[in-house]
């Protein structure tokens, strides 16, 4: 027996440097294909990457077993489960297998005992519960009543009646890694040193495989056909009833079968194989794959293959989406008895048996058989005859026992390229060309034409359809012509109808009775009841161009365009294209077959698409900020109602959910909510009930969420001086609540008088923080734009920014804290030297004087002299570019003196509209400076409220080294948090004054900072340490008097504005 | 982790991703001036930067890079070359140059002084000029100049001349039409500046040449690959975005696609340097997403041969990407960019270069992208040649690095092939791959 040694390491060595060397020919590389493939990592919610093993429970859930961070359970919601969070109920947080028993319920081997999940509630074996080895490396259900448990010193059997185990004396000492129990009652246990076979009552007789002696057995499985497959670390093995026999596959660790009887390997470090029993394909990173050491595979109910790694899970579906055939697709038919038939652009027909699409006629065959052309371009298949159409030789039919062909010039036949074909229910055969339209009643053929016949269109006939009155609906180049069987009615344009557009490639009636016109160019019109109604890509199409419409099933509606395929079920609407798994985007046939699938005919093939039928699911998880927990949720009125919702599905990516709402009781339909989250301003008191539903890519709609909102009327009662809002059927509470109030108020007695000291100190001196009409300098008094901040000192380094954003929006204010920031950055690599310039009023002659002024004064400090400069020299009007870079560069020396750091001088030019103003040469000569040779040591933000884009000169326009950032108007949040966060400690507000503040102030810092110091004014001339209402109404009539009328919040022209900026 | 792309600003060293192979064709091609055309934020002056830093200690060329931005006449193109000069004076003095030699000599005489005086020394300047459309302005003010700019740039000997420009320079041409030579960038060879390479695109997503890579997974990559077709501003703009402190990258949101204010302007400007022909192509594909060749010989009344020509300098342009057997627009941004202004598009200005010369010009740039690509296939052959050489000499221990050298060969053959093969079928002619097959 081998045992790990030289000898042994030796041969791993030479294996795999043999295998290495046939690596390239040997197995055949899976075709790499992005959309099948969906990874989950810890980013997503998994509690570790390294993930030993997963499984499927009943209702759908998935379980992963984690190397040291416990269970995750992913139903579209992550949940995880740890000893710490189950109260030991998990053995350990390192979890190597989980068992679906036959009752439902889990069972996790972990790697200090065992646990058992019921849905309900954890239990735990450990050493201190009787387990003999706490760790369990594999289990089996051998029967309801007893399981199997294979650790590192042995099996042991527990008996779940008695909660009670009892060693197997045949494999007392034994690393057991695998067990499996053949259809022929016996067992196998794959161990650390090889394969044991167990036979007779309670398996006491084991014997080992000789042929596997010495070999560290990872994974046991056995196949359909009864063959047995090990995993190992020297590859896969299996016994074909004689021998043993391998797969050149290296280090295997996981083994599973799917339901097409592929076998499929995960092994450590060289990702997962198919087997197809012939031929071997690999899939890796490059792939797709999580990590290519796989440890377990699983397929799930849907069909989807499950990859578990030590870099993640990832979930292949390689089903989803299929291109069976990659020709151009022209036509696809139905026949009676609902069999399937295609027609390619170059290669002939092909017929589906239900697995393969046969090419009954491929090229060459045309001419053997009777069809004039292996170009099809039309089909129809009605009545037991096959009527084929092709692209200029004409049209063929076919009875089931022979061909006969009909063209121009021997049969009177339009034209021979045909665009369309349709059979009507009395029988007459009708061709569409673009020479005008053939009618044939089996005898004789006759052509219409715009001049033979007025009720025709166009010349060029597309496409057809009879509707339930027995109406022919003839789609043309320049209209809809409609043949009601006697005569021909009015044709249908834009100009007479709601029709989109005039060329009409498609038509339908779907089963409600409404009649669908896809439209080149002008999207999809919708015709019922004498009522048009169209769609276009503004309300989810793939594109305006509509070539192919159908119905499926299920009720949706499915358009075919240049963009992909767009499916719209009335309620919602996804497109599919190339990147979701289309064949291509341009879609020219749709159809749904016996089994739901629905084919696709592109021009770069055909597809196959089967949905998925897993429901994803949706949950609420806050309600008003507060964590939802499943109850109802009571608020006041006058309360914010904010509800985050999310979703989730094991097919479908959260960002690809589509999620629905509305609030019953005050929405009458369901609507798109998006973000995550949906608020409500002002309920009136009354009962409401909020439903969320989420849907998948493939149209599945989660159980709808409920969530039952009680809205109480608030009653104002005077409170301290304060007005109190309380829900009136709590009044009656009230006494007891202002005993806890009063038990609460004794309790925090300390803490509240230091804050009445504070406030009356604060009272005192007229404590007023607000800053109105100046830009905030202290960096205590800024509040609201934490994160655009964080984000340009994180790109600084590298760029140059251009904010932008309305007057008076904090732009300065922006620039002054940059300063503060880059001033106080203690980055290793880097020393920022911010220099703060007002170009308001710089003439264009001395803008090169004034920036470097500004940077001669914020550098004058850090160096001991300032190097000879022409700046010193020269008028302010002489100064040019070329002189800035000559002094920027002597003084970047003399500041290379002074730190090892890379110097960046950051110039924070505020009122950079007035760059507008200058000639075109200086902005270009702007731009030069920040092209030098320097141009990693300069950098810039420049500020200003809409700095022109105009550009008419040949190079490049002047702006395009910045980055553009915009300063948007505050949050409802950055309002409330300028608004309280100034004051807190000392004064407080009113919810209603701060909501108050919040509307009146329009997310405009510079505003709501006026009506915070006026209302605050206002509080302190009446001697209180709360603002109200009333205060916040007197400032509004105080500025609104001031300012005779309030400007808007947006676009507020300068002169009207206080002198001082910002 | 600082956020560690870099939008709008040049780049050069460590921050210059892929153009290996253009790098490599600009320094030793046998062709000594050459007219780099790309469109704006495609990376032209980064390229003529990385050709500086990469030749500061080349013992041949002497490079100087010369931003000929604000210019407007010969006298100030004149003056700019001296300060340019002035700036990395110590690189001259090997070649014995004294800077009060240039003054009060023109463009071509202060040209023909740095040729003579590196020839004389065994070198070569490398002249990098950048934002070259100046150029339209002194032609227009001075015709005469221009003819002899054209002369001197020719010349070869002692210096090399890498100028860089968006399209719009192509209007030198018409301005000297009537000249008894050939127009002025006859002679030029064209080398336009499109994508980066697969390989070079994930680098920079991924940030593989900075001290700390960023953490992206495989199917982001892929994405922003996909909406950005690997645009190297493009790339940058949008991982900027995705970026976050932790120093990887979130998944993209709709809202990080819709292109900015700035965005917007520079696709106009680029629009708007498009001739009526290639404008009209651009609104078929605005207004339908993907439009085959059929659809757009009949939509814009174009005929085939020119219309091969038009796709051809749109798609190597950025403008237009293959997509689903027909043409879509280039990049998801530049797509939105256009639907969202699809009834603007038909009011805007274009270009005033002649369809006569733009024509031309896609001839003659789709017979040196030919030559181009034939001349690197030829060179990546001879490489793998070598390479297998070394491997067979290696025997079973082959190094690691050596396969990977062997595989990027094969790699960068199998891309030139597929590269032929397109050309071939623009210019609808068997010619290129069969003389590829012969190669």
């Amino acid at each position: 027996m081998w045992k790990r040694g030289p000898f042994r390491l030796t041969f791993l060595f030479l294996a795999c440097i043999t295998l290495s060397m046939f690596a390239v020919p040997w197995p055949v590389e899976a075709q790499r294909s992005a959309p099948e493939w969906r990874l989950l990592t810890t980013e997503h919610g998994l509690a570790a990457n390294e993930v030993w093993t997963l499984i499927q429970d009943q209702q759908g859930a998935l379980w992963f077993g984690t190397d040291g961070s416990g269970v995750s359970r992913f139903d579209g919601r992550w949940m995880t489960f740890t000893e710490e969070n189950t109260a030991g109920g998990l053995a350990g947080n390192l979890v190597r297998t989980i068992l679906l028993a036959s009752d439902g319920t889990l069972w996790f081997g972990t790697s200090k005992g065992l646990s058992h999940y019921d849905g309900q509630g954890w239990i735990a074996w450990r050493r201190e519960q009787g387990l003999p080895d706490g760790n369990v490396r594999s289990l089996l259900e051998v029967d309801e009543r007893r399981l199997l448990l294979g650790t590192a010193s042995g099996a042991f059997v527990l008996d779940r009646q008695k909660m009670s185990f009892a060693i197997l004396d045949a494999l007392s000492n034994d690393n057991i890694s695998s067990l499996l129990l053949d259809s022929q009652g016996a067992l196998w246990v794959g161990t650390d040193e090889g394969l044991k076979h167990c036979q007779g009552p309670e398996w006491r007789a084991c014997q080992d495989v000789q042929a596997l002696t010495g070999v560290q057995v990872n994974r046991l499985l056995e196949s359909r056909d009864g063959r047995l497959w090990v995993a190992t670390l020297d590859g896969v093995r299996y016994f074909d009833g004689r021998d043993w026999l391998s797969l050149p596959v290296p280090e295997v660790w996981s083994l599973a079968q799917d339901d097409r009887g592929f076998l499929w390997l995960g092994t450590n470090g060289y990702g997962v194989y198919r087997y197809d029993g012939g031929q071997l394909a690999r899939l890796t990173t490059a792939d797709g794959l999580a990590a290519n050491n796989v440890t377990s595979i699983l397929q799930d109910a849907d069909g989807a293959l499950w990859f578990a790694t030590v870099g993640g899970v990832s979930r292949y579906d390689a089903r989803t989406w299929q291109t069976p055939v990659r020709e151009t697709i022209r036509a696809l038919a139905r026949g009676p008895d609902g069999e399937l038939l295609l027609g390619s652009a170059e290669g002939g027909l092909r017929r589906f048996d239900g697995h393969v699409w046969h090419p009954i006629l491929s090229p060459g065959d045309s001419d053997r058989v009777g069809l004039p052309s292996d170009r099809i371009s039309a089909l129809c298949w009605a009545e037991g005859t096959l009527w084929v159409g092709t692209d200029g030789w004409g049209l063929a039919r076919f009875d089931g026992q022979e061909w006969e062909v009909f063209s121009s010039a021997g049969h009177g036949l339009a034209a021979d390229a045909i665009f369309a074909i349709e059979q009507t229910r009395d029988g007459t055969l009708w061709v569409g060309t673009h020479q005008g339209l053939s009618r044939y009643d089996g005898r004789r053929w006759e052509t219409l034409t715009t001049a033979n016949t007025p009720g025709l269109a166009s010349d060029w006939v597309l496409t057809f359809l009879e509707d339930e009155q027995g109406i022919l609906w003839i789609g043309t180049r320049e209209g809809v012509s409609r043949y009601d069987g006697q005569q021909w009615l009015e044709p249908l344009t834009r100009a007479n109808s709601g029709l989109a557009a005039n060329e009409v490639r498609a038509i339908l009636q779907s089963d409600d009775g409404a009649l669908w016109f896809g439209t080149w160019a002008g999207g999809v019109s919708r015709y019922q009841g004498g009522e048009w109604t169209t769609y276009t890509v503004a309300d989810g199409l793939a594109a305006n161009g509509v070539v192919a419409i159908a119905e499926d099933s299920r009720g949706g509606l499915w358009f075919g365009t240049p963009s992909g395929a767009t499916r719209y079920d009335g309620r919602t609407w996804r497109s599919y294209t190339a990147s979701d798994g289309l064949a291509n985007n341009l879609v020219r046939h749709i159809l749904e077959d016996d089994q739901g699938a629905v084919w696709l005919g592109t021009e770069g093939g055909l597809s196959r698409y089967e949905p998925d039928a897993g429901l994803p699911k949706g949950y609420i998880s806050a309600v008003s900020g507060q964590k939802y927990e499943g109850q109802e949720v009571a608020m006041l009125s006058g309360e914010a109602l904010t509800i985050s919702f999310g979703g989730g599905d094991l097919r479908t990516p959260p960002e690809r959910l589509v999620s629905l709402c509305y609030l019953e009781g005050v929405e009458e339909n369901w609507r798109l909510c998006r973000e995550g989250l949906v608020s409500y301003n002002r309920l009136a008191p009354g009962d409401y009930t909020f439903h969320l539903q989420i849907r998948d890519e493939d149209f599945n709609y989660s159980q709808p969420v409920i969530l039952p909102i009680r809205v109480s009327a608030a009653v104002i009662l005077p409170w301290f001086g304060q007005p109190l809002a309380l829900p009136v059927p709590a009044f009656g509470a009230i006494v007891t609540i202002m005993l806890t109030a009063v038990g609460a108020l004794l309790l925090f007695t300390v803490s509240r008088r230091q804050t009445q000291r504070k406030a009356r100190e604060a009272l005192k001196r007229k404590f007023n923080p607000y800053i109105s009409g100046e830009p905030i300098r202290r960096e205590d008094m800024f509040f609201g734009r934490a994160d655009l901040l964080r984000r340009i000192l994180h790109i600084l380094h590298n760029n140059s920014i251009m904010v932008y954003g309305e007057r008076r929006i904090g732009k300065t204010t922006l620039l002054y804290q940059l300063a503060n920031r880059l001033r106080e950055d203690s980055d290793p690599e880097y020393r920022f030297i911010p220099v703060l310039i007002d170009l308001e009023g710089t003439p264009e002659a001395a803008l090169f004087h004034t920036l470097m002024e500004g940077i001669v004064q914020s550098v004058g400090a850090l160096l001991p002299e300032l190097p000879p400069l022409l700046f010193r020299a020269e008028s302010s009007q002489e100064y040019g570019d070329r002189d800035f870079s000559r002094d920027f560069s002597q003084l970047l020396a003399a500041l290379r003196e002074t730190t090892s750091k890379e110097i960046r001088i950051i110039l924070l030019m505020d009122e950079m509209d007035v760059i507008d103003t200058y000639e075109r040469i200086v902005q270009v000569q702007l731009r030069r400076i920040f092209m030098q040779d320097f141009a990693q040591n300069l950098g810039a933000v420049v500020a200003g409220v809409h700095i022109s884009k105009e550009w008419d000169r040949p190079e490049s326009p002047w702006y395009n080294l910045f980055n553009e950032v915009e300063l948007p108007p505050f949050s409802e949040e950055e309002a409330r948090e300028l608004i309280t966060e100034p004051v807190k400690g000392i004064y407080r507000y009113d919810d209603q004054a701060v909501e108050q503040i919040i509307t009146y102030g329009e997310g405009r810092p510079h505003r709501i900072q006026q009506y915070c110091l006026e209302a605050v004014n206002r509080m302190l001339a009446a001697g209180r340490t709360r603002v109200t209402l009333a205060d916040v109404e007197a400032a509004h009539e105080a500025i609104t008097q001031a300012w005779g009328e309030l400007p808007p919040a947006t676009g507020a022209p300068e002169e009207v504005l206080p002198a001082g900026k910002e | 982790m600082r956020n560690p792309y870099i939008v709008g600003g040049w780049v050069r060293g460590p921050h210059h991703y892929g153009r290996e192979t253009l790098i490599d064709h600009l320094l030793h091609s046998p062709v000594d001036a050459v007219w780099v055309i790309g469109n704006r934020r495609m990376g032209k002056t980064s390229l003529l930067r990385q050709l500086e830093y990469l030749t500061l200690a080349d013992e041949m060329y002497v490079p100087l890079y010369q931003d000929m931005e604000g210019c407007s006449t010969f006298a100030e193109l004149s003056q700019r070359l001296m300060y340019a000069v002035e700036d990395v004076l110590e690189r001259f003095r090997p070649v014995g140059l004294d800077l009060k030699e240039l003054e009060g000599r023109d463009l071509p005489g202060q040209l023909r002084l740095l040729r003579q005086r590196a020839r004389r020394a065994g070198r070569k300047v490398l002249l990098l000029w950048d934002e070259a459309e100046v150029l339209i302005l002194a032609g227009q003010e001075n015709p005469r100049l221009l003819a002899s700019l054209r002369a001197e740039l020719q010349q070869g000997e002692g210096l090399r001349v890498i100028m860089a420009s968006t399209r719009a320079l192509s209007r030198l041409n018409d301005l000297c039409r009537d000249w008894e030579t050939s127009p002025f960038l006859f002679g030029f060879g064209l080398r336009n500046l499109f994508g980066l390479s697969p390989a070079a695109a994930e680098a920079l997503i991924r940030q593989t040449q900075g001290p700390q890579p960023v953490e992206v997974p495989p199917p982001l990559v892929q994405e922003i690959r996909r909406h950005t077709n690997d645009h190297p501003y493009l790339i940058q703009y949008l991982c900027q975005r995705l970026f976050e402190a932790e120093g990887r990258l979130r998944p993209i949101t709709p809202s990080d696609l819709e292109p900015t204010d700035m965005l917007a302007h520079f696709f106009e400007i680029d629009y708007r340097h498009l001739t009526a022909f290639e404008q009209a192509i651009l609104r078929q594909v605005a207004a339908y997403g993907t439009v085959d060749e059929v659809a757009l010989q009949r939509a814009t009344g174009i005929g085939s041969s020119p219309l091969r020509a038009f796709l051809f300098g749109l798609t190597k342009l950025g403008y237009l990407q293959e997509r689903d057997g027909g043409w879509a627009a280039h990049n998801t941004f530049f797509e939105r960019w256009l639907q969202a202004h699809m009834e603007q598009l038909p009011t805007m200005e274009y270009s005033r270069v002649s369809e006569r010369t733009t024509q031309e010009m896609l001839i003659q740039g789709q017979k040196q992208e030919a030559e181009y690509l034939q001349q690197q296939l030829q060179v990546q052959k001879r490489n793998l040649h070598e390479l297998e050489l070394q491997r067979a000499r290696q025997g079973i221990n082959v190094p690691l690095p050596l396969i990977h050298e062997i595989e990027h060969a094969q790699a960068e053959i199998e891309r030139i092939t597929q590269e032929l093969d397109k050309l071939a079928a623009f210019t609808g002619s068997t010619n290129l791959s069969t003389s590829r097959r012969l190669v």
